[in-house]
């Protein structure tokens, strides 16, 4: 009896402890980089993602997926998934792209507060061939293109175009869906270890199979579970 | 200026301006207190001698009788809004020194108004030339300053020596309403006098709805009579100084009557009527009122009562001024009292004088031996008072002439001081200059009572003054004097008459020694909660290590608090460099924490309003940037 108790609470436990990480906004964004002059290629994408903490908390993920684009070859188009989390001060990543048409792609953006309420940050830049990100109207002087606060439980995501009207533009404008949650790892792991209990508990009634070399009864025996 | 190191303030809150006190006038009010109830930065907990000295002085051009006076937030051409002391000395300058920067050195303006008498005394001197304080007219940005003028006329080498009233611009200097404008008297007899060997215009200027008040004494009908020593108050339209609107001799039918008050200024209630006293003189009812507390009819120097001692043939013989303290009125009352050379304090009623004390119910309200006083020799030159107007527990403080600082509590109820209760100090010093309480309101544990001392007769020669605070609830009870730590904070010479000056945080005192000093508190003050910092996200600019983060300030308090501003990063972390830092601390705790002299940030921060600090900082080998913010406020180290 007590160890079956122990076993429902160690499941309440790991399910509560499968806090899902849920992507609280998500953006579809289009970029048009017809403009931008392809002599100072190749470009890039610059992602980073700055802890409010200071250290890295990893309470906040970014996620940019579902690349599709108008006008550029396939080979040119980004693609996959790219990820960050806060679990250092600073995390970021680049990836490349060819100029010359549309990029479109969706950003998630999770929305977890900081404790010492300095939010988080998120930070979209386009670099140039000599890696120096191209000039926007972002006030802060960081040059974003897109940019995020963690400080409300749906980020906002603001854009910025370059000074003059020249390079960059956005069709359609950012637009805010309603928010989704986005699964992390853990919860489909934790809902498989579930399983896997249910289903191990069922076989041992079934079997009556007792790991216990005195022969006491499982529901009786102290087995460390392991995952 | 790279982007990346600019410090960008700008205030987002309403320019609503309160909690910061503009000193105009001597004695702080027209009811010539001597409090100033508006102090929230100087505490009994914090002036003390580890907390509180001496910051700055700054450089005069002769010694100085008349009370700073401070104008907040004034406009100066080519700087911008800053708080100003004004300060107007015996050799015919007047200065306007920022009041709080203690790098700024040089005054915004000064201007020499003519070349004063020599008289090569120590005492007073060696030159006679702007002797009472001015008076500031903040709605007209204006100050109004006397000042003896001596002028040679090289073709007959003749001397001319007159006093000349001046309303200058507060914030450049430059002459207006018609001034320079000479005062002449006057006699019954007919002789006009213009010439001013020998005057002494002492008591503070009085500026009210338009009319500029100047007393003088020791203006002689007959030059060979020097025991005359008349004196005169003349009415000036303030906007248009040509205009004499009135002119009252004290003693018209006898001798003596000199108006001097101690270099404190005439007295006016809310509806005008202006309260002065006249010093040892002729006595003559509706004529001559020497010995008498004098109240005039608005707008006029027509007297319409007064009070006179039932003594006041003797202390007429005896010279026991009664001029010797000013008229002070109790706020939130229709009560008067004064003082003089006698050390008695006359407690009166502002609507029924009395007229001369008979003994026979036309008294005062109330009277009072309140110091040792002179006996039946003249002994000294002043009794200073001052009153703090508490709700709860005001107090008349007198320190006279080689006398203990004393206290007397006043009963609003009965509306009679409580000498039973008084309590007394532990200096006895030669000389007090004058008192000047502070506190916040009437919130308790926050009143001081501040004086200045010599502890040598300070006739013969200029002699060491100290500034003292006392608890003004326990004068028993020193706070802190000037000579605890005197290689610091020594005051300088003494000034006899002069009152420190207490405002926003600061403490101005008179000196013989050609200088200002001003003291504070030595550390800025840790604002602590009323400060809310509000920290955004950090920035980057891609490819750099240079880290930026936007701060908001904004006060949450319910009090001003005052420039110059400085930010603490308390526990920054290592491998970060912060661009513009200032320095570490060595004053303000935690030691070693690096700061930044916050510049462009609003003189005054008021409830509600906020400036935006963005800092930039390099991240070389660290893992990340954390530190807490703390706003310091004041002038003061780090």
């Amino acid at each position: 009896m007590t160890s079956n108790i122990f076993r429902i609470g160690l499941l309440v436990l790991l399910v509560l402890l499968a806090r899902p990480m849920f992507a609280n906004s998500i953006y579809f964004v289009s970029v048009d980089t017809s403009t931008l002059p392809s002599l100072q290629g190749p470009y890039q994408l610059y992602l980073n993602l700055l802890d409010g903490n200071g250290t890295g908390d990893a309470n906040n993920t970014v996620t940019l997926d579902t690349f599709a684009c108008t006008g550029i070859s396939l080979s040119g188009c980004p693609s996959g998934v790219y990820s960050l989390t806060d679990s250092s001060f600073l995390t970021w990543t680049t990836f490349g792209f060819t100029a010359g048409g549309g990029v479109a792609f969706r950003v998630a953006l999770t929305g977890n507060l900081d404790a010492n309420l300095v939010p988080d940050s998120f930070q979209l830049s386009i670099l140039d061939g000599s890696v120096n990100p191209l000039p926007t109207t972002d006030p802060s002087g960081s040059d974003a293109v897109l940019f995020a606060q963690f400080d409300q439980s749906s980020p906002i995501l603001q854009s910025y175009g370059s000074p003059n009207g020249a390079a960059i533009t956005f069709s359609p404008p950012v637009t805010t869906m309603a928010p989704v949650p986005e699964p992390e790892l853990g919860l489909p792991v934790s809902l498989a270890l579930c399983l896997m209990l249910l289903l191990r508990q069922r076989l041992r009634r079934m079997t009556g199979y007792s790991p216990d070399p005195h022969g006491r009864p499982a529901s009786d025996s102290h087995e460390n579970i392991s995952l | 200026m790279h982007k990346s190191i600019a410090f960008i303030f700008f205030i987002l809150g309403a320019p609503v301006v309160y909690g910061q006190v503009d000193v105009l006038t001597v004695q702080y009010d027209l009811s010539r207190t001597s409090s100033n109830m508006q102090e929230s930065i100087l505490t009994r907990s914090n002036v003390s001698s580890s907390q509180f000295g001496k910051l700055f002085s700054r450089t005069l051009d002769a010694p100085f009788y008349a009370s700073p006076l401070i104008v907040t937030s004034l406009n100066v051409p080519g700087v911008g809004l800053r708080n100003v002391a004004f300060i107007a000395t015996l050799g015919n300058t007047v200065y306007a020194y920022d009041a709080d920067d203690p790098n700024a050195t040089s005054p915004y303006w000064s201007v020499n108004l003519g070349t004063p008498i020599f008289i090569g005394c120590c005492y007073l001197g060696p030159t006679l030339g702007i002797l009472s304080t001015p008076v500031i007219d903040r709605s007209t940005n204006t100050i109004y300053v006397t000042a003896i003028i001596q002028s040679t006329d090289q073709s007959t080498h003749t001397t001319d020596t007159g006093l000349y009233v001046f309303a200058l611009d507060l914030s450049t200097g430059t002459l207006k309403f018609n001034s320079r404008r000479r005062i002449v008297f006057t006699f019954p007899s007919g002789v006009t006098k213009t010439d001013a060997s020998g005057w002494l215009q002492r008591a503070g200027l009085l500026l009210y709805n338009n009319l500029l008040y100047v007393g003088t004494s020791n203006v002689l009908e007959n030059d060979m009579d020097h025991f005359s020593q008349e004196g005169f108050i003349v009415l000036l339209k303030a906007n248009d100084l040509s205009v004499q609107l009135a002119s009252f001799e004290t003693t018209p039918t006898g001798q003596g009557g000199a108006f001097w008050q101690a270099g404190r200024g005439l007295a006016a209630d809310s509806s005008g009527n202006v309260f002065v006293v006249v010093d040892s003189g002729a006595y003559n009812p509706l004529q001559s009122f020497g010995v008498s507390v004098l109240k005039f009819v608005p707008g006029t120097l027509s007297a319409s009562d007064w009070f006179s001692p039932a003594n006041w043939s003797s202390l007429y013989n005896h010279n026991l001024d009664l001029s010797a303290n000013g008229v002070t009125l109790i706020p939130g009352t229709s009560l008067a009292f004064t003082g003089g050379k006698a050390g008695v304090i006359y407690l009166l009623d502002q609507t029924s004088l009395g007229g001369l004390e008979t003994g026979s119910g036309n008294t005062p309200l109330q009277q009072f031996q309140a110091s040792q006083g002179c006996g039946t020799t003249d002994c000294g030159q002043h009794l200073p008072t001052a009153f703090w107007p508490h709700q709860t527990h005001p107090n008349l403080y007198v320190w006279d002439v080689h006398d203990y600082l004393r206290a007397f509590p006043f009963d609003f109820v009965s509306q009679r001081f409580l000498i039973n209760s008084a309590t007394v100090g532990s200096v006895l010093p030669s000389r007090a200059g004058g008192m000047t309480i502070s506190s916040n309101g009437s919130t308790d544990g926050n009143g001081i009572v501040w004086a200045t001392t010599a502890s040598l007769d300070p006739y013969g020669s200029a002699v060491p003054g100290t500034l003292r605070a006392y608890n003004a609830d326990d004068i028993r009870q020193e706070l802190y004097n000037s000579d605890q730590n005197s290689s610091r904070d020594a005051m300088g010479t003494f000034v006899k008459m002069s009152t420190p000056i207490v405002a926003n945080g600061k403490v101005y005192v008179n000196t013989q020694s050609n200088l200002l000093p001003v003291y504070g508190l030595l550390c800025q003050a840790n604002t602590g909660s009323a400060i809310n910092i509000i920290r955004g996200p950090f920035r980057l600019l891609p490819g750099s290590i240079h880290f930026k983060q936007l701060l908001t300030v904004l006060n949450e308090g319910t009090s001003a608090l005052g420039a110059p501003f400085t930010l603490m990063l308390s526990g920054l972390s290592t491998g970060v460099n912060l661009t513009g830092m200032s320095g570490r601390t060595s004053c303000t705790q935690p030691v070693g924490s690096p700061y930044i002299q916050l510049s462009g940030t609003p003189l005054w921060l008021n409830p509600g309003q906020s400036f935006r600090v963005q800092l930039d900082f390099t991240l070389n080998g660290g893992n990340g940037i954390t530190y807490t913010p703390i706003l310091l406020a004041g002038s003061g180290g780090q």
